[in-house]
């Protein structure tokens, strides 16, 4: 329950803080505010709900596994 | 709107703030996990590093002192490419402050309010930051300047107030197990805070042209004196804690909580988490600074302040969903984290190698 009332809550916040801003500023900055609250959308649904999602940390794990783990025997050999 | 000009004084105080940010109390325990008695050589490699990512910054900024990274890949590398490094940069600032974020939460959550849920200490921080970077990196800077007094203060205090406590003979062996577990501790420090240094390719066009001191001279002091603190830090924590020093989450914390001067003033260590609270605090204000300059330079906005909190509330939901457990997030930060920043690190190189080859001086 507390996920829910901080995840709305926090959205309300900076979805009007934003719509107040964007008023002043122009199209652009509208649409990249836009992209970031959309994307956020995915996290705060992982959050809300509890579940463990792919995040933007997996892609990197996912690509850089191997040579971390190479690097890491190499580095702990004694 | 008014153009926000530092000073290259104001850019060590940045530097330093960020450096010292939160890493003076989470890198030792992990650097002498892995290095031993010889951790303070491997601060000493992994300095070195970050004064080789100040020798690509610095001679970028004096190519272009009123560029951003964004714009200056854009000049050097066309835009495709720009935008595809640019776009780097933003996952790479966007995963570094939700670690700044977690690593304060995780930190008050397992020493001293241990009931109380993780997202009330990341919003606040992250809110925090976010109001900060609102105000202006001039603001930044002034108010960062009175800062790090106290964390200076509370570093100086702890080292010297467990002197009682210190065994020089903790420090040998020296290199027992050869050079590759220094190499180890030189690789955790350079992911954190050193590589992490490249993210001032955002903000050292911040600086006035006509300011007094040359901001390279000034980027290389503030880096000096952090090595210089770190080594100490570490070698004071290997004289109190000998072997297990490694096994030591937050180790200027741990240092505080020994303290004991005449069985009066003792358990302070609150004063030293005061420390790596308004450490971490910068640390994620100066990346989220970054971060702002980067999609404003980017999608060539007028102003990044519209995007801000978006961009903080993006954040605030990555770092709380960003690992399952501790032992992950660990293990992402000591062991994938170096690689993730050295991908930062090498745009800046690439640039800097590619501006001097392209403004050579023909014989």
């Amino acid at each position: 329950m507390g996920a829910w009332i901080v995840a709305l809550s926090a959205y309300a916040a900076v979805i009007g803080r934003t719509l107040y801003t964007g008023r002043r500023s122009g199209r652009r900055e509208a649409i990249a505010a836009a992209v970031f609250l959309i994307v956020s959308l995915y996290a705060a649904a992982s959050f809300v709900l509890g579940r463990y999602w792919p995040n933007m940390d997996d892609m990197f794990t996912f690509m850089l596994s191997e040579p971390a783990q190479q690097m890491l025997q190499w580095l702990e050999k004694r | 709107m008014r153009e926000e000009k530092i000073s290259s004084a104001q850019l060590k105080g940045l530097l330093l703030a960020f450096t010292f940010g939160s890493s003076i109390i989470f890198i030792p325990g992990p650097a002498i996990k892995a290095a031993g008695n010889g951790a303070w050589l491997s601060i000493l490699i992994s300095g070195a590093a970050g004064f080789a990512i100040l020798a690509c910054l610095v001679p970028l900024h004096r190519r272009y002192p009123e560029m951003s990274a964004v714009q200056i890949f854009r000049i050097l590398f066309g835009r495709v490419i720009a935008f595809c490094l640019s776009f780097l940069f933003i996952i790479v600032l966007t995963l570094m402050v939700a670690n700044i974020t977690l690593g304060l939460g995780s930190f008050f959550t397992t020493t001293m309010m241990l009931e109380t849920p993780l997202y009330i200490f990341h919003f606040f921080i992250l809110l925090a930051a976010a109001c900060t970077v609102n105000a202006g990196v001039e603001v930044m800077a002034r108010m960062f300047a009175m800062f790090m007094p106290l964390i200076f203060g509370t570093i100086v205090a702890v080292l010297i107030s467990d002197l009682p406590l210190y065994e020089p003979g903790m420090l040998l062996p020296q290199f027992a197990d050869g050079f590759r577990p220094i190499l180890h501790g030189a690789y955790i420090s350079y992911g954190f805070p050193y590589s992490e240094m490249f993210l001032f390719a955002l903000l050292i066009h911040f600086v006035r042209k006509e300011s007094k001191a040359a901001p390279g001279k000034e980027l290389v002091k503030a880096l000096a004196y952090n090595i210089a603190v770190f080594v100490a830090v570490v070698l004071c924590a290997v004289m109190v804690y000998g072997p297990v020093a490694g096994e030591r989450k937050f180790m200027l914390y741990e240092m505080a909580k020994v303290i004991e001067i005449g069985g009066v003033f003792e358990r302070v260590e609150a004063i030293a988490g005061i420390a790596l609270i308004t450490g971490s605090y910068m640390k994620a204000a100066i990346a989220l600074k970054a971060l702002e300059v980067c999609v404003t330079h980017l999608f060539r906005l007028k102003s990044g302040r519209t995007v801000l909190f978006p961009m903080a509330l993006l954040i605030f939901f990555v770092s709380l969903t960003m690992f399952p457990n501790a032992a992950q997030a660990e293990t992402f930060w000591s062991l994938y984290w170096p690689m993730i920043t050295t991908l930062g690190v090498l745009c800046v190189a690439a640039a800097a190698v590619m501006s001097f080859i392209r403004f050579r001086k023909p014989n």
